[in-house]
């Protein structure tokens, strides 16, 4: 298993020593490096293999030998899709895990294998692709089911009742009352304001009766 | 090889009206169709609210006979036809035909029902229907060949078109009827234009999806394969 390279660690040695290191990662272009060189390149490479481990496991078989294996899992819903290492969870857990990035609801997630209908207590497998089956759409619906990249640009209707009940909430509270009323009276004392009131109070006034 | 083709729109509203279109100029233009014959079936008349997201020439008039006359005139290679009636389970028998191509772009979930079931019902047929939210939408593609289903229908996997709780246009008061959501033209178009794509697509042999969902917010496009359920 790969290991993140610790910068300090690789101050301590040697320039012979970190080119030996390089060699042996097979890094091209180091033996006439300078010393810091040398080290962001051990370091980017480090950070690589990291990233590229997290993408794969390693199982052992009856045998006792180490395999690597694909722990990818492709997940959609909707038009958004992604690839995550999740082989070995269960689909619940990934619907759980992901139902804020999808947009899915966790309590209805509809989800489908390799295009075929599985229970939450599936088990994900290598290779395995996932879909959380979202429902056709209809005329102008908006907040439903949706998968978007901006995320909390749309919200779903029990999140916007809540906020709206928190509002009603807010606004009724009395300190919050008084600022409104003295903030509306300092406005309605700015000349440009009463100009306008009273400029429109004329105009009904000019008005003829119907 | 000159090929018969029959193709049945229903529903000319923001989706429709785009996809009778673009499908006309293709077998107007296309060497590889005789006389190819186009049904425009809807029931709904043109209104001035619609502007904003249709073409169609006079209002007041039914969708489906103002958009022949505006079609006619652009594309004599095709043979159109109109049925200005809604589509239910007592019509749908008569609307769609062995070896038709249906593009359905209707905005409920009950007539998706009743042409999906006519579909499963007859030997030959490609049904391609799309819809959309506000930003996003989706396009399934039901094909069935000698008999055999070829992808899954609408309502296989999607138990809210299964069981829809929605009503039909010939089901709603004239109150629910003028009732609009908020629509994008944008949306639309791109809803079509994943629709005409799986005809194209269909048409050169190369399905291999059976769902293709889309959103305008992410730019983004997924198609999804699923296995056949069997009856």
């Amino acid at each position: 298993m790969a290991l993140k390279i610790n910068r300090e660690s690789l101050s301590e040695k040697t320039v012979a020593e970190l080119r030996e290191i390089c060699r042996k990662k097979n890094i091209p272009g180091m033996s006439k490096a300078r010393k810091d060189d040398i080290i962001d390149s051990l370091v980017d490479s480090s950070n690589t293999e990291v990233m590229y481990t997290e993408l794969r496991s390693t199982i052992t078989k009856d045998d006792g030998q180490i395999k690597d294996v694909e722990t990818t899992v492709h997940v959609s819903a909707g038009a958004a899709s992604m690839n995550q290492p999740l082989v070995g969870q269960t689909v619940g857990s990934v619907a759980e895990k992901f139902k804020h990035i999808l947009n899915i609801n966790a309590r209805d997630i509809n989800p489908l294998v390799n295009g075929r209908s599985v229970s939450e207590s599936y088990v994900l497998k290598s290779k395995d692709n996932l879909e959380f089956l979202k429902p056709a759409s209809k005329k102008g619906q908006e907040g439903g089911p949706k998968v978007s990249a901006l995320k909390g640009r749309k919200l779903s209707q029990e999140a916007k009742d809540k906020m709206s009940a928190a509002q009603k909430i807010a606004q009724n509270k009395p300190e919050v009352k008084a600022k409104k009323s003295a903030s509306l009276k300092i406005a309605m004392n700015k000349p440009e304001v009463k100009a306008k009131i009273s400029a429109k109070k004329k105009k009904v006034a000019e008005t003829p009766a119907a | 090889m000159e090929e018969r083709v029959y193709v049945k729109v229903i529903g000319l509203g923001g989706i429709g009206s785009i996809v009778c279109d673009g499908l006309s100029r293709f077998l107007n233009f296309g060497k590889d169709f005789s006389y190819p014959r186009v049904t425009l079936i809807d029931g709904d008349k043109f209104e001035t609210k619609n502007h904003e997201r249709q073409n169609f020439i006079t209002e007041g008039e039914n969708k489906a006979k103002t958009k022949r006359d505006e079609l006619l005139t652009k594309f004599r290679n095709v043979v159109f036809f109109t049925e200005p009636v809604f589509v239910n389970r007592e019509n749908v028998s008569k609307l769609v035909e062995e070896k038709d191509i249906v593009m359905l772009c209707v905005d409920n979930h009950k007539t998706r029902k009743v042409v999906s079931d006519r579909c499963s019902d007859l030997n030959d047929v490609i049904l391609i229907s799309g819809g959309n939210e506000l930003e996003d939408g989706n396009v399934q593609i039901f094909v069935k060949k000698n008999g055999e289903k070829i992808t899954p229908s609408l309502t296989d996997y999607h138990k809210e078109l299964e069981n829809p709780d929605d009503k039909s246009p010939d089901e709603m008061s004239c109150e629910e009827l003028s009732k609009t959501e908020p629509q994008l033209y944008f949306t639309n178009l791109m809803a079509a234009a994943h629709m005409l794509a799986a005809f194209y697509n269909v048409w050169k042999g190369r399905l291999d999806f059976s769902e293709v969902y889309f959103d305008n917010a992410t730019m983004k496009a997924d198609s999804k394969v699923r296995k056949v359920k069997k009856s």
